[in-house]
């Protein structure tokens, strides 16, 4: 049962490094390791399926950035927010959302990093002060 | 109106607000008090986790791409795909002498209706125990106002001693009285699994012995999540390091560490960690002994506080070669050990000496304690010999029956009811007065009565006596007969007065 499980996680390793072509993921790749996965027993093969697609998603997470504001931002500042925070990290994937209740400022979330500039947190903050 | 503005701009003077980098997860399951996170991947192990409500959690385990968190507070308001915020803080409780008298849950929260408790420190739960540079050893007594304890099993300042027996047998009873006998040292009664009324029961009873000012009831009851149950002993533990650190002596009661280690295997099966004997996790002797090793007593340098912890573990059927009873029997300064038999028999508290041991106690019972009290535990391990075998035989020559009688007389003195306290200067002259056989000449029905009228002729006749041994701390020679006078002629008076004077008196 053992020896099963670090089989799988080396046979998991091997199928999400050959997922990507550098940052980008490699779809056709993709596709061929889910059929092959697909071939295994069924029960082993749902758990490993399983186990690749969190593993997958964890990985475009870490490069999938989202940015959410108080009000519609301009394109130029969209690319000022992204060309910073691609300075520190590499972006594959950009959400953008507008979220009327951050009240002023903007948030920005890569992987499981969150920055939060808006004025929403910034009076919970105040709330906190007073109230202990 | 004013006021309140000037208090509120105070209180946000100095407040900068800036853009904040934090560290976010995503709820991916949650369900029994425990919640699986995606993301988290700076947590740290214990770290406070921040759902969304204002509601805690702690990450205890941290895998490779998810983080298994147990949920302090509400877990039917957290739903799959909720962000959760590692907030870089671990578990911190307030603590502070405003916390005297008042009930509370483990994370801080008042329970008793009496308002919000307003304390200046906070201390984190989780602490390393003091180390051996830091602590002196253990020289002061901490008297349980129980005469059995008192004089046989003495507990130091500092100590840790398992109270250990079956249900029923008065575990709590002991611990609620240690709590009545205490002037100076601050109790705190952490309650673990047990129920709400039990408690209540409890609360009534301190507050009616006027014992409550000097406690702190930390409670996680039997209908409270697994993850304050596990939490519970940590907090009380923690507000008796505050009392300690500031030069106090305190004492915890946890009662009772088997429904403590029951909540602790909940949640580790509920985080899919690997069981292993009874079902409990392998770290869960970790989880007792890291607990009971933060008390002891620190020397002059540190402040010299002491914090003494008195663990209760409740057995099945006299079993203390369970796991968990055998892992904490190991790890505290030795055991007083509660037997359902000696209960029904009328022996209350219902302590077997012979299994009960101290370990480092001795080292602190006062001169005139263990000069009265030092031959008692061999004694009654004779008499009770000489009664098992007396069973079998009808004639005995006069030196085994005399010592049987005295062994009866002995055992009934150690009787006492709960929740009276003795002070320990009449502990001294009662298990005085039964160890020179003064009390052979009174019949075993009469020895109770007899203890009472003695002891308030002594409050009237031997004030002097009582007052020398309880500051001096001995029994002097001059005390001794003046004792002995005293003892004889009230011996002669009562018997008189009961018209029961034996005839070889």
């Amino acid at each position: 049962m053992l020896r099963n499980k670090r089989q799988d996680t080396k046979v998991i390793n091997a199928a999400i490094k050959a997922s990507f072509k550098g940052l980008e993921i490699n779809q056709s790749e993709v596709k061929r390791i889910v059929k092959l996965l697909n071939g295994y027993p069924k029960a082993r093969a749902i758990q490993m399926l399983n186990l690749y697609l969190k593993r997958l998603k964890n990985v475009l997470d870490q490069t999938h950035l989202t940015i959410e504001s108080s009000t519609k931002l301009s394109q130029g500042e969209l690319k000022l927010i992204t060309d910073k925070i691609k300075t520190k990290q590499p972006v594959t994937e950009i959400d953008y959302q507008v979220n009327p209740s951050l009240i002023g400022g903007f948030k920005v979330k890569i992987g499981d990093k969150l920055i939060d500039s808006s004025v929403n947190r910034q009076i919970t903050e105040i709330g906190e002060a007073i109230y202990g | 109106m004013a006021n309140v503005v000037t208090d509120i701009e105070n209180q946000i003077k100095n407040l900068k607000t800036k853009a904040a980098r934090e560290n976010v997860g995503t709820v991916t399951e949650v369900g029994d008090g425990i919640a699986r996170i995606e993301g988290l991947s700076e947590v740290g192990s214990s770290e406070l986790v921040e759902f969304p409500n204002k509601i805690f959690g702690l990450a205890l385990n941290l895998e490779q791409y998810n983080v298994g968190a147990v949920i302090l507070g509400d877990f039917t308001h957290i739903k799959e795909g909720d962000t959760v915020r590692a907030t870089g803080n671990v578990l911190k409780i307030p603590t502070g002498p405003e916390l005297l008298g008042r009930v509370i849950d483990p994370l801080g929260n008042p329970l008793d209706g009496k308002g919000p408790i307003k304390t200046k420190q906070s201390y984190p739960v989780e602490k390393i125990a003091p180390g051996v540079i830091t602590r002196q050893v253990i020289n002061t007594p901490l008297q349980t106002g129980i005469k059995a304890i008192d004089a046989m099993i003495p507990i130091g300042r500092g100590q840790r001693e398992l109270i250990i027996g079956d249900r029923n047998t008065g575990k709590t009873t002991i611990a609620i009285d240690t709590i009545i006998n205490q002037t100076d040292v601050t109790c705190i009664y952490v309650a673990i699994g047990q129920k709400t009324s039990k408690v209540a029961q409890l609360i009534a009873k301190l507050e009616e012995k006027d014992a409550l000012k000097h406690t702190i009831v930390v409670l996680a009851s039997a209908s409270d999540q697994a993850s304050l149950q596990y939490l519970a002993p940590y907090t009380g533990c923690t507000i008796g390091e505050y009392f300690m650190d500031q030069g106090q002596d305190a004492l915890v009661i946890y009662d009772d560490l088997s429904k403590h280690a029951v909540a602790y295997r909940q949640m580790s099966l509920l985080l899919r960690r690997p069981s292993g004997r009874e079902a409990y996790p392998g770290d869960v002797f970790y989880l007792h002994s890291r607990l009971l090793e933060r008390a002891g007593r620190l020397n002059k340098d540190f402040g010299g506080g002491s914090l003494t912890a008195l663990p209760i573990i409740e057995t099945q059927a006299n079993d203390v070669a369970a796991y968990i009873p055998t892992n904490v029997i190991s790890i505290t300064d030795g055991q007083i050990y509660l037997e359902s038999d000696l209960f029904y028999a009328g022996t209350r508290p219902a302590i077997n000496i012979g299994l009960s041991v101290t370990r480092v106690g001795s080292a602190a019972q006062t001169k005139a304690m263990k000069t009265v009290a030092g031959r008692l535990k061999f004694d009654l391990a004779q008499f009770r010999e000489l009664q098992a075998f007396a069973q079998f035989s009808s004639d005995l020559d006069e030196g085994t029956r005399s010592q049987i009688e005295r062994g009866r007389r002995i055992t009934e003195v150690l009787k006492q009811s709960p929740y009276s306290p003795v002070p320990v200067e009449e502990q001294v002259i009662i298990v005085w007065a039964a160890s020179k056989g003064h009390l052979d000449k009174i019949t075993l029905e009469q020895v109770r009565e007899f203890e009472d009228k003695y002891l308030q002729h002594l409050r009237a006749k031997g004030k002097k006596i009582l007052e020398n041994v309880k500051v001096e701390e001995v029994l002097s020679e001059t005390d001794e007969k003046a004792l002995e006078k005293l003892t004889d002629e009230f011996v002669k008076t009562f018997n008189h007065s009961l018209g029961k004077v034996k005839k070889n008196a």
